[in-house]
């Protein structure tokens, strides 16, 4: 289940990016039953010049009380459009981005931590994929190109208890949206195969309906047994993993990738994790949710903690 | 305070390298002071002893050669790995986008044009001397095989290509790279002491910065010494060979004079009508002297060995490479080849870094580095295929003429070859012509590179000072002839290379420290970017909410506020509490 604190968090950092974020994220909580969001924009300091606020004299608040009023203007305005019931809860805060992003998410126990994904800035990309390496709970990254709906939902699989939670994500995000769920598995041809007398296709053919089976036999044995979902199995010729996502993604036409996040012992969950990392910078319109395993994560954290100590 | 003392110092980094005492400027010259005198006088106590202990100095020399080779030569063969392996790092490493003149900078070049400089940079006597010379006194005598057969012919070759190979191009890529990237990237004085200026800061400019421009000064007199020792032994040799002229150590010593004359008339012309015309006409007449050779020669058979040389090459690159002759109980064939070689490539780095650094600005490290190192290479190997190739093809034939010259005099290897082709007088005239042309360019060029390093990093020191180095170094060329021949050419290379090996490591250290600082402050300049976006985006919302306050009239945000959702309100409050208390 992806709600237990029923709480969204969204990241806003008063560029034109917040009015997609405060829409989407209005959309995920109607889709998804939560009514406790929260909004967050870091102020960092470090970034403000001393001078910049001395600009404005007339101004009389302190820069935090000034943006607070400024982003409460604009989310109440977009949701009231919207005619949304969410009762919002606004915090500003000073400090380093990604820190406070992690900490605050750690905080409020949120469920999903809604994440701006631009391509701006040659920098962005290394916050974002820290952000889906480091944070605690769920990510969803929504790029600057997004329709507020969900037809397709993409799940790249590969057997593990990790993709199975990310089926399961995919399927409490169609119940109400009623989206098509599709599977994909990417395969490589085993090397003993080799020496190749019968062509690769007729070979791919026979893996894929292996493939199947297994599949078949994964959701059978889940709470998903009465989820249709559909099943691509993609040959992957040398390609890189997070490419033939990618593809595969745009050729759906998918409305949003569902990874779970990987590894059974708590490092491999960061170092395995080079297909979200490349899936998070590269720049295509298609919504990345991240699900994470909780406990593990927070094992994973208390770990390098006390390694720190 | 001390951020304060500090700055100033590192601001006098950027300009021309402070005049020490006795420096000197007027029309004729411009000099600092403690690198000329000091460098002026070494090199004169060396010629000074040589003439006056006449003879005795060759026995001396030869002793001191054995000696240093021996003892050092495990280290410049670890060296020389060293620099290659550092260049690798450069080129596919973290470091490789950072572009030498900074990132807007441009390439002055075409590419083709910039590959053609980079090869006549190392192309030159060397290649000349030895491209028919060497292969063949391995093909006679190596380490590696008794018999004079086909096995012996690989190896010759193999041996050969090691010497340059892509050892030879990593320490001028090191060197060039070194002092481009600190003249371009930071804007400091084009010179040897400028490289170490994260290591030492402002002492650059102190007796250390001294001594490391002097070493430099030295190491490439002396390494243009024996280039010109080579060049004039091998034009005596075709001058006796065509006109029955006399061979001997006064006839070269006369020889460097005349050539040396024309140098310096190549220096008053300047760099414009002298070097550049000079160096184009060089690089025509080796491209023709070149094809005549492949055409008249076996022309098959040189396509066929520069594709299996290159192979066995590549195949063999390790074990050559690290090859420290350790097993051999008896002999010392490796220190006067190999490790002569790395000596002399070393000490004649300065020349050809400072060359193919002013050449490469714009380029991309990565760039920089694989042009370096892949393009003469692999000319360098086509070259030495085709006329060591043809020479080894007429030994193969068992036509021996070539090998008995060589042992006879290496610097008639070229001539004898040649007799076998048709037309061979006016071939062997333009072999003579085309080294007499080398021995100019390299001259000039050198006197060029000498007088910068003279003059505190400065491009355009009067004429005056260039035509005195000019002298100087067919001087001292001259003299190691008269004193010990080719043994005195040898060990200057050697006494000077082994120090400049040292200078060259602390070098890679160096820039290295200097890259990583270039690659952090090109990210932070990123993170500027984004930090200046960031204060934009706040400016803005400060200009709407001041205007909006304009316009209401008076500073009332809760008006505002109260419109809005009622309990958002309230938790800003608590909020607003929270973070300022």
């Amino acid at each position: 289940m992806i709600n237990q604190s029923n709480r969204l968090l969204v990241c806003l950092d008063l560029s034109n990016m917040d009015t997609i974020l405060i829409r989407y994220s209005a959309f995920i909580a109607e889709l998804l039953d939560m009514d406790d969001v929260h909004y967050l924009h870091v102020i960092k300091d470090f970034d403000v010049p001393k001078e910049l606020v001395e600009e404005f004299p007339e101004l009389d608040q302190p820069l935090d009380a000034i943006l607070r009023d400024e982003l409460t203007e604009t989310i109440t305005h977009e949701l009231e459009q919207l005619g949304s019931p969410i009762n919002p809860t606004i915090h500003v805060d000073y400090g380093h981005a990604l820190e406070t992003i992690l900490e605050t998410s750690v905080e409020l126990k949120a469920d999903i931590t809604l994440v701006g994904k631009k391509t701006t800035y040659k920098g962005t990309g290394l916050i974002l994929s820290a952000i889906a390496s480091f944070m605690e709970n769920s990510v969803l990254f929504v790029p600057e190109q997004t329709r507020t709906s969900i037809d397709q939902i993409m799940v790249p699989i590969d057997f593990t208890e990790a993709s199975l939670t990310a089926l399961k994500a995919a399927a409490q995000f169609a119940a109400k949206s009623k989206a098509q769920i599709t599977a994909q598995h990417v395969f490589e041809l085993p090397a003993q195969f080799f020496p190749l007398t019968t062509p690769t296709e007729e070979l791919a053919d026979k893996a894929r309906k292996v493939l199947r089976a297994k599949a078949d036999k994964l959701i059978s044995q889940s709470e998903l047994k009465d989820q249709t979902i559909e099943y691509v199995f993609s040959l992957s010729e040398g390609r890189k993993l997070s490419e033939i996502v990618r593809h595969e993604a745009l050729q759906q036409m998918a409305d949003m990738i569902i990874l779970g996040s990987k590894g059974k012992n708590p490092t491999s969950a960061l170092f395995r994790g080079t297909v979200v990392e490349k899936l998070v910078q590269s720049d295509f319109s298609v919504p990345l949710f991240i699900i994470k395993d909780k406990k593990r994560m927070k094992g994973l954290l208390n770990f390098f903690q006390k390694a720190e100590t | 305070m001390t951020q304060h003392e500090k700055e100033p110092k590192d601001d006098d980094a950027i300009g021309p390298i402070r005049r020490g005492k006795f420096s000197i400027q007027n029309r004729y010259f411009d000099f600092h002071g403690p690198v000329f005198w000091t460098s002026s006088i070494i090199a004169l106590a060396f010629i000074s002893i040589s003439l006056v202990f006449g003879t005795q100095v060759d026995t001396f020399f030869s002793s001191i050669q054995d000696g240093v080779s021996t003892y050092t030569g495990w280290f410049f063969i670890i060296a020389v790995n060293l620099f290659l392996l550092f260049c690798i790092y450069l080129a596919f490493g973290r470091f490789g986008g950072i572009r030498i003149g900074g990132e807007s900078a441009t390439p002055e070049f075409s590419k083709f044009a910039w590959f053609t400089m980079l090869f006549s940079a190392g192309m030159g006597i060397g290649l000349l001397f030895f491209g028919v010379g060497e292969p063949i006194t391995h093909f006679i005598n190596n380490p590696f095989s008794e018999q004079q057969d086909a096995e012996a012919a690989q190896i010759a070759m193999q041996l050969t290509f090691l010497h340059y190979g892509f050892h030879t191009w990593a320490i001028y890529a090191v060197v060039g790279l070194s002092i481009a990237f600190f003249a371009f990237n930071k804007k400091l004085p084009l010179s040897i002491r400028s490289i170490f200026y994260p290591l030492l800061g402002s002492k650059i400019h102190g007796w250390r910065g001294d001594a490391i421009d002097v070493l430099a000064v030295i190491s490439t007199i002396f390494g243009l010494a024996t280039t010109l020792g080579y060049g004039v032994q091998q034009i005596s040799a075709g001058l006796n060979h065509l006109f029955d002229l006399p061979d001997t150590i006064l006839s070269q010593v006369i020889l460097i004079g005349i050539i040396t004359m024309a140098a310096t008339l190549s220096v008053i012309l300047g760099l414009d009508k002298g070097v550049r015309v000079l160096s184009i006409f060089n690089i025509r007449l080796a491209a023709v002297l070149l094809i005549i050779v492949v055409l008249a020669g076996p022309t098959l058979f040189i396509f066929d060995s520069f594709v299996q040389n290159t192979g066995n090459y590549a195949q063999n690159f390790l074990q050559l490479s690290f090859w420290t002759e350790s097993y051999r109980m008896e002999g010392a064939w490796q220190n006067s080849w190999t490790v002569l070689y790395w000596a002399w490539w070393i000490s004649w780095s300065p020349f050809v870094g400072m060359f193919i650094a002013r050449i490469s600005k714009g380029r991309t490290i990565k760039e920089f580095i694989l042009g370096a190192l892949l393009v003469p290479t692999l000319l360098s190997f086509f070259w030495i295929s085709a006329f060591g190739g043809t020479a080894l093809f007429q030994e193969l034939q068992l036509n021996t003429v070539v090998s008995e010259a060589v042992q006879e005099n290496m610097a008639t290897a070229l001539f004898v070859m040649v007799e076998a082709f048709p037309a061979s007088f006016f071939i062997n005239l333009l072999a003579i012509s085309l080294v007499v042309g080398f021995f100019v360019t390299s001259s000039d060029s050198g006197s060029l590179v000498v007088d910068s390093l003279t003059s505190g990093g400065k491009l355009d020191a009067p004429v005056g000072q260039r035509i005195f180095w000019a002298q100087m170094e067919g001087l001292v060329a001259a003299v190691l002839l008269l004193g010990g021949g080719l043994a005195a050419l040898q060990t200057a290379s050697i006494l000077a290379g082994f120090p400049f090996a040292i200078i060259v490591l602390i070098m890679c250290y160096s820039l290295y420290k200097g890259l990583k600082e270039e690659h952090e402050s090109i990210q932070r300049k990123d993170e500027g970017q984004q930090r200046e976006a960031y204060a934009e985006l706040v400016r803005n919302v400060l200009k709407r909410r001041s205007e909006s306050q304009a316009t209401k009239g008076k500073p009332d945000v809760t008006a505002a506020d109260e419109s809005a959702n009622e309990s958002a309100v309230e938790t800003d409050e608590k909020e607003v509490v929270g973070t300022n208390g």
